[in-house]
């Protein structure tokens, strides 16, 4: 288990288009630059959630928010992968559809990209509503069904198609969050179609309009228990054995090698960049000078 | 990548006093390499350890002398609870910025309009000095909803050719009938969304150009940073079929007739 693997990156929806924290700091001295989320083209994302902007709401120690605008992914395509590419950086594309379908069409555009050598991973979210079509004539054409997490047969059959558009060496991650009911069979899932590394998420539903979420530091102690549990279930053989990624309530460098105690290989860092960029920096330096996370048979049940 | 990176530096904050309804706060910082100019703004952190998003203000002033340093002038609104949130003379205050490219001069020396609201007036009434400094004619429209939130009319008074207060909702007649009476070629707009909609309108009916704040700095739920979309912009189709602009990494001063402001709600 020595995939290759980011320490810290930004968390999907809080680093921008990736050049925008190029303001702040040295791009290269990362590990990789996450970009996304991705949508599908035209203007319309899994979710509804379109172009709308965000709305951030305080709440103590957190925030709650509605899901990032996705960027669409011919401007990804035509924009950003040039841009990264030129300065030889490795990216993460991050990508966010309501169907397998919608998924497979970033995925190929992507691919289709000549900038696409700078690709070093895709993680797909399943915390994402998934939309059914319906039988023509009724209502709207889709129904939200619920997150993807929600039904591992579901995951199963979306990673399997994402992995089939990638080169087989490229890294393929899926993320799943606070609201998936059953974690261990959910991650199963994934890796079951094809993800080599698990992103774990805290953050929770929330109150407000359909898909608020609670972030931030508030949801620390959730990632922290998410990490544990599959980190426990891999060691009883539960869950394939897997590389981690911490993110949400992870945004200084205590909550970095916390996270990195527990069992998580690496760190997404949301709202902590929203406070201050030079965070990701700061981490990605704690990071690089400390021993690698502890073997599997370590973790205690 | 040859801009200078944007980074977190400690200030000294000199003096906290009140200035109406707001609290002026000046702050020392290492000299800048480029003066600031009316238009950009300030990050600054949370007020209290469990608030997450960092808070933003309008720079209302800047003084560079060799040898001591920046003194930036902050006005920003009387926090709640009195002015405990905010630093005292002697403390030290972390600050990214300033922050984004400000509102442009105009080369020849013209009419122009500046309207502004709350405790952007400041910004607003600094960049009418700026304006009146290269020879411009400068008509300050300035919007509150109770007469103490105008900030420092004195001050305006002798930074403005012509002052007119107006509460928001009269904003629009106001601005018509000013236009209409010294007709100025460009018109500028700082505070919030919807003034800079309304100058942006009234600059679009009369052939004027508009620079307008594209984010209402100050305002909760915003980073600041150019990392959450939470101030994306629609533009106009003719700048692409679903383009956006995010007006506190690309402005936070915007051209008017850019934004789709009837998408943008
Ligand atoms: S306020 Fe966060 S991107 Fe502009």
């Amino acid at each position: 288990m020595s995939a290759w693997l980011p320490r810290v990156t930004a968390a999907a929806g809080c680093g921008g288009s990736g050049r925008e924290l190029a303001r702040f700091g040295d791009l290269a001295a990362l590990d990789a630059v996450l970009i996304g989320p991705i949508g599908p083209p035209g203007a319309d994302d899994a979710g509804g959630a379109g172009r709308a902007r965000a709305r951030l709401a305080a709440s103590p120690s957190g925030l709650v928010h509605t899901p990032a605008p996705a960027l669409p992914v011919e401007h990804v395509v035509e924009d950003l992968l040039p841009w990264f590419r030129a300065r030889g950086l490795p990216v993460v594309c991050a990508v966010r559809g309501g169907t397998a379908g919608a998924v497979a069409d970033v995925l190929q555009e992507l691919r289709r990209s000549l900038d696409f050598t700078t690709v070093a991973a895709v993680e797909v979210d399943l915390t994402t509503d998934r939309e059914e079509t319906r039988a023509a004539g009724v209502l709207g054409p889709t129904d939200r069904v619920g997150p993807w997490s929600a039904d591992p047969q579901a995951c199963l059959k979306l990673l399997a198609s994402a992995r089939e558009q990638l080169p087989r060496d490229l890294l393929l991650t899926a993320k799943l969050a606070g609201e998936c009911p059953d974690p261990l069979a959910t991650s199963r899932a994934a890796v079951g179609g094809g993800a080599r590394a698990l992103v774990l998420s805290g953050s929770v539903p929330a109150v407000g309009p359909p898909r608020q979420h609670l972030v931030g530091p508030a949801i620390g102690p959730v990632t922290l228990g998410l990490v544990t549990r599959i980190r426990a279930a891999i060691a009883a053989g539960r869950v394939p054995d897997v590389p981690l990624v911490a993110v949400g309530g992870v945004h200084d460098i205590r909550t970095a090698r916390q996270a990195r105690a527990t069992g998580a290989a690496g760190v997404q860092l949301g709202t902590a960049l929203l406070a201050d960029p030079q965070v990701l920096w700061d981490v990605h330096q704690a990071l690089t000078t400390v021993s690698p996370p502890p073997p599997v048979s370590d973790t205690t049940d | 990548m040859s801009a200078p990176l944007l980074h977190r530096r400690a200030g000294e904050v000199v003096a906290n006093r009140p200035l109406g309804a707001y609290r002026q706060l000046s702050v020392v910082l290492p000299a800048l390499a480029t003066p600031a100019r009316p238009g950009q703004f300030v990050i600054t952190p949370p007020a209290r350890a469990d608030q997450v998003l960092p808070r933003t203000w309008w720079v209302a002033g800047e003084r560079t002398e060799p040898g001591f340093g920046t003194t930036l002038e902050l006005v920003v609104p009387d926090p709640p609870g009195g002015s405990g949130a905010l630093p005292a003379p002697g403390d030290e205050l972390l600050l990214t910025g300033p922050v984004g490219r400000g509102f442009g001069l105009p080369t020849t020396p013209v009419t122009a309009v500046v309207a502004t609201q709350g405790a952007a007036g400041a910004a607003g009434r600094w960049l009418c000095e700026r304006l009146r400094t290269v020879g411009c004619a400068v008509h300050l429209v300035s919007c509150a909803d109770e007469p103490e939130q105008h900030v420092d009319l004195v001050l305006a008074r002798r930074s403005a050719d012509g002052v007119i207060l107006t509460e928001p909702a009269g904003a629009e007649a106001a601005l018509t009938s000013l236009t209409e009476r010294v007709h100025p070629s460009v018109l500028y707009a700082v505070g919030p969304l919807s003034l800079s909609r309304t100058v942006a309108e009234v600059a679009a009916g009369t052939g004027a150009v508009s620079q307008v704040s594209g984010v209402d700095i100050g305002a909760d739920g915003l980073c600041g940073h150019g990392l959450c979309g939470a101030c994306d912009l629609p533009l106009h189709e003719s700048a692409g079929s679903g383009s956006t602009v995010r007006p506190c990494a690309e402005g936070p001063v915007l051209r008017g007739g850019l934004v789709d402001w009837e998408a943008a709600q």
